[in-house]
């Protein structure tokens, strides 16, 4: 299952960090810290979040996957992205 | 009977949508001779009057012209038309890469494109390549205002000020490509403004011309007319509600709209809409945040009716992550969203949210 590597990993942060202003400085961004209760999440930085996930790991997120709990963290975001590999490669 | 056939087919290709773009040659059409010979070039007779007649009518233009680029634009700015055409492409590339290009820029459909060029060669490039291009030759601007598919565009107000509205914009790109930051910091110096309010009647005829024109950022691409927009606008059990969006570039005008049927136990979002142009700035969701507010104080909850289609998959993500969820979904991609409203954010430092 595990397909997510610790360098993935270390790029989904930077990407997050990168986009998003409110773990600039004070807030220390763990990889179960909830994005979506800890500021506004424009739907811009949602599809630029989006588009980042598929382009890096080749996958396409299908819009019942496309909810609050796989975005959640990071930790979500990797056991999404994993599961979808999976099914890509049995597809 | 074979002519027939092909000519049937030629007629399918060029759409009958309202015309939003008309690309330019220069030499032997919108001038009488040919710059880079040395030839003392003279303005055809009233091409000028129908440049700028089409700018008013919100039609946008542009050039796609085999010349010395620099020689050509001086030669437009001693005419003082030069100002009039946008992301003009002048160079010795096929017309039909000059005019994707231009199409791209400008973000609308090649189907809405009339290409002008008094060479046969040009046109046939043009049309084998980009078959949705309607091509017509130097002579059609004497009739170019007649003709059905500008004829018939109805002009708000917003339209007239569409060529400012993109040079606008070509600034703002400029800026946010050189700009090194996040993006939200990008967004924070930008001083916007958002104001939300409810319809007049001024607004009707924007409010239509976006139900038509917009496809990515439209939750269900139905269209409504004036007429259905008036009565919604009068309906007690109805509000519609207009975006209007500012920053220190200028203003874009009204560009959201929304319909919602306040019903006793939940409002329903029938329609909501946000012009392409501010895409990237992410006040889709600002929208959305303020009728789940609105809905909380009426201690109802949120629905939305949403209709799937290949182009709006940012308005799907847009709701889904704003905690709407399907409670129903039909063969033909209507779906109805519910939003219990336990989640609601507070509007991003970026934008000054003005409710009335």
């Amino acid at each position: 299952m595990s397909e997510i590597t610790q360098e993935d990993r270390d790029k989904l942060y930077r990407f997050i960090e990168s986009n998003m202003t409110i773990y600039d400085d004070d807030i220390e961004f763990i990889d179960s810290t909830n994005i979506f209760t800890s500021g506004f999440v424009s739907s811009i930085f949602a599809m630029r979040l989006l588009n980042f996930l598929e382009s890096e790991f080749s996958i396409t997120v299908p819009d019942e996957d496309i909810v609050i709990p796989n975005f959640s963290s990071v930790n979500n975001m990797c056991e999404m992205v994993s599961r979808l590999k999976m099914t890509e490669a049995h597809a | 009977m074979n002519i027939k056939l092909s000519n049937q087919e030629d007629i399918k290709t060029v759409s009958n949508k309202g015309v939003k773009c008309i690309v330019w040659d220069l030499d032997n059409t919108i001038w009488d001779g040919v710059l880079a010979e040395g030839d003392d070039v003279i303005l055809k007779s009233g091409i000028v009057d129908v440049i700028k007649v089409l700018d008013e009518r919100g039609i946008v233009q542009s050039i796609a012209s085999k010349n010395n680029h620099d020689d050509a634009i001086d030669k437009l700015r001693s005419f003082e038309l030069d100002e009039y055409f946008l992301y003009p492409q002048i160079n010795w590339n096929p017309k039909s890469s000059s005019i994707k290009i231009i199409q791209e820029k400008l973000n609308i459909g090649i189907d809405t494109f009339i290409f002008l060029d008094d060479q046969p060669f040009e046109r046939d490039e043009v049309a084998a390549i980009n078959p949705e291009v309607e091509c017509l030759d130097e002579t059609a601007y004497l009739t170019l205002l007649e003709r059905d598919r500008i004829a018939n565009i109805k002009t708000s107000d917003d339209a007239k000020m569409r060529r400012i509205r993109y040079l606008e914009d070509m600034n703002r790109q400029g800026d946010e490509e050189a700009f090194e930051g996040t993006p939200e910091t990008f967004l924070a110096q930008l001083g916007m403004v958002f104001k939300i309010s409810e319809a007049t009647k001024a607004h009707l005829l924007r409010a239509e011309e976006l139900t038509v024109r917009t496809n990515q950022l439209n939750s269900t691409g139905v269209t409504y007319d004036m007429e259905q927009l008036n009565f919604y606008m009068n309906s007690p059990t109805h509000r519609l509600l207009v975006c209007e969006l500012n920053d220190k570039y200028g203003s874009y005008g009204t560009i959201g709209l929304a319909l919602i049927e306040i019903q006793e136990d939940a409002d329903v979002i029938e329609l909501l809409l946000m012009s392409c142009r501010t895409a990237a700035r992410g006040v889709g969701s600002i929208l959305l945040n303020y009728l789940m507010i609105e809905a909380k104080n009426r201690n109802n909850v949120l629905r939305a009716n949403f209709r799937r289609t290949a182009r709006n998959r940012q308005m799907l993500v847009t709701y889904q992550l704003a905690n709407f969820k399907q409670i129903s979904k039909s063969k033909d991609n209507h779906i109805l969203f519910e939003n219990d409203l336990s989640i609601i954010s507070t509007y991003p430092d970026y934008i000054q949210v003005i409710t009335e």
